[in-house]
């Protein structure tokens, strides 16, 4: 498994800086989302998915609206592209039927307990997988998943980051385990869970600028690096 | 028999579950068998815990020794 | 003369990153005799093995106060 960060982390930022972010948090994987509109637009500006000091662009994520246009770039950067459709996973797997169709490398993205779409996927098909509130048992869900066509292409864990801790009791360690041993050896995105984490994921990032004029970035030093599950 | 690297990356694990997860992953391997452990400092506590609960049959070789990331291949030896 | 109240050291909020250096930091700036209060968010069994490896079996004194299943909190003394 190659630790990877989502655009979403810092949605004003470009894909340099980005990469900055994942370099200094040793980091290797990057993935852009048609939803960072910053990151996804300054795409226009990288020629190769090999972003420098190690760090690559694993994959763009697309919804509905802008699969067409993330679907030339995928196909210029030569990188996976990912279908996000929520929780209708029949879309999803639909629409990277098309995308497969105009050239690209397109995985699904499976939401939601596995047994609600393992029978969606057509044998062979590359898939993405999403690890969220919404998978019940991942660690369970995770074995099943690694033994289907190969296993997943890309994993996307919704949380991490500062806010590790706060996932305590889901399962995560057990999950890792699991796709530890069966070889997993793709990119294991991680990305906030909610936009009232991002003052934690700026600072985690090491990214916390200051808030006006001649302000320190580091006096903005009071929310902590890693947010704690006991409401502090 | 897989001849893909095996690897753990414990950064976006929970304090709780870290420990855990690392052991579990160590006594799910058969002999001979490795996993690289994948942190963001020296686990070097964690070496000594294996040292005390597992004795004589574990390998522990530096991959990459930071500054940002550290790699530790654990091998089963018995 | 009165024992010092234990030092408290919670590392909770601290990157797990920053932790090790933090308690042994703590630990080497206890005068012989005293005693920290370490508070964690998971069992420092294995800071019971570094301080035994790397200070010696008698040098140290390791009491858990509380057991979690949260909230570790630990009296780490070290010895004269």
């Amino acid at each position: 498994m190659r630790l990877g960060l989502g655009s979403g982390a810092d949605p004003h930022a470009t894909v340099a800086e980005l990469a900055e972010s994942c370099a200094r948090r040793g980091l290797l994987a990057l993935e852009v989302s048609t939803s960072d509109v910053t990151a996804f637009d300054s795409l226009g500006h990288v020629d190769d998915a090999d972003l420098g000091e190690g760090v690559r662009l694993t994959s763009i994520l697309a919804d509905e609206a802008h699969t067409a246009l993330a679907t030339v770039v995928a196909r210029r950067l030569a990188v996976p592209l990912v279908l996000d459709r929520g929780h209708d996973n029949e879309a999803a797997v639909a629409a990277a039927s098309v995308a497969m169709a105009a050239g690209v490398t397109a995985l699904p993205l499976m939401h939601g307990p596995a047994d609600g779409w393992l029978p969606l996927l057509p044998a062979t098909v590359p898939f993405a997988w999403q690890v969220d509130d919404s998978v019940m048992d991942p660690a369970s869900d995770a074995e099943r998943i690694s033994r289907h066509n190969g296993g997943p292409v890309c994993i996307r864990l919704v949380g991490g980051g500062p806010e590790t801790a706060l996932q305590d009791g889901r399962g995560i360690g057990a999950t890792l385990r699991v796709l530890a041993l069966a070889g997993y050896a793709g990119p294991l995105i991680v990305t906030p869970s909610s936009h009232r984490y991002r003052v934690a994921w700026a600072g985690w990032l090491g990214r916390r600028g200051g808030w006006g004029c001649g302000s320190s970035g580091d006096r903005a030093a009071s929310a902590p690096l890693t947010l704690t599950g006991t409401g502090q | 028999m897989s001849t893909t690297a095996r690897i753990l990356d414990v950064r976006p694990i929970p304090p709780r579950e870290k420990h855990p997860a690392i052991f579990d992953t160590f006594k799910s391997l058969e002999p001979g068998e490795a996993f690289v452990l994948v942190n963001d400092h020296d686990p070097k506590p964690l070496r000594f815990q294996f040292e005390y609960e597992h004795a004589g049959t574990f390998g522990w070789e530096y991959l990459e020794q930071g500054p940002t990331v550290w790699a530790v291949q654990i091998s089963r030896t018995l | 003369m009165s024992i010092a109240t234990p030092v408290d050291v919670d590392v909770r909020a601290v990157e797990p990153k920053d932790r090790y250096d933090r308690i042994m930091d703590a630990y080497e700036a206890l005068p012989a005799g005293q005693a920290m209060r370490l508070t964690v968010d998971h069992d420092p069994k294995c800071m019971y093995y570094t301080l035994r490896a790397t200070r010696g079996d008698d040098s140290f004194a390791f009491e858990y106060l509380e057991d979690g299943p949260e909230t570790w909190r630990v009296l780490v003394t070290r010895a004269s």
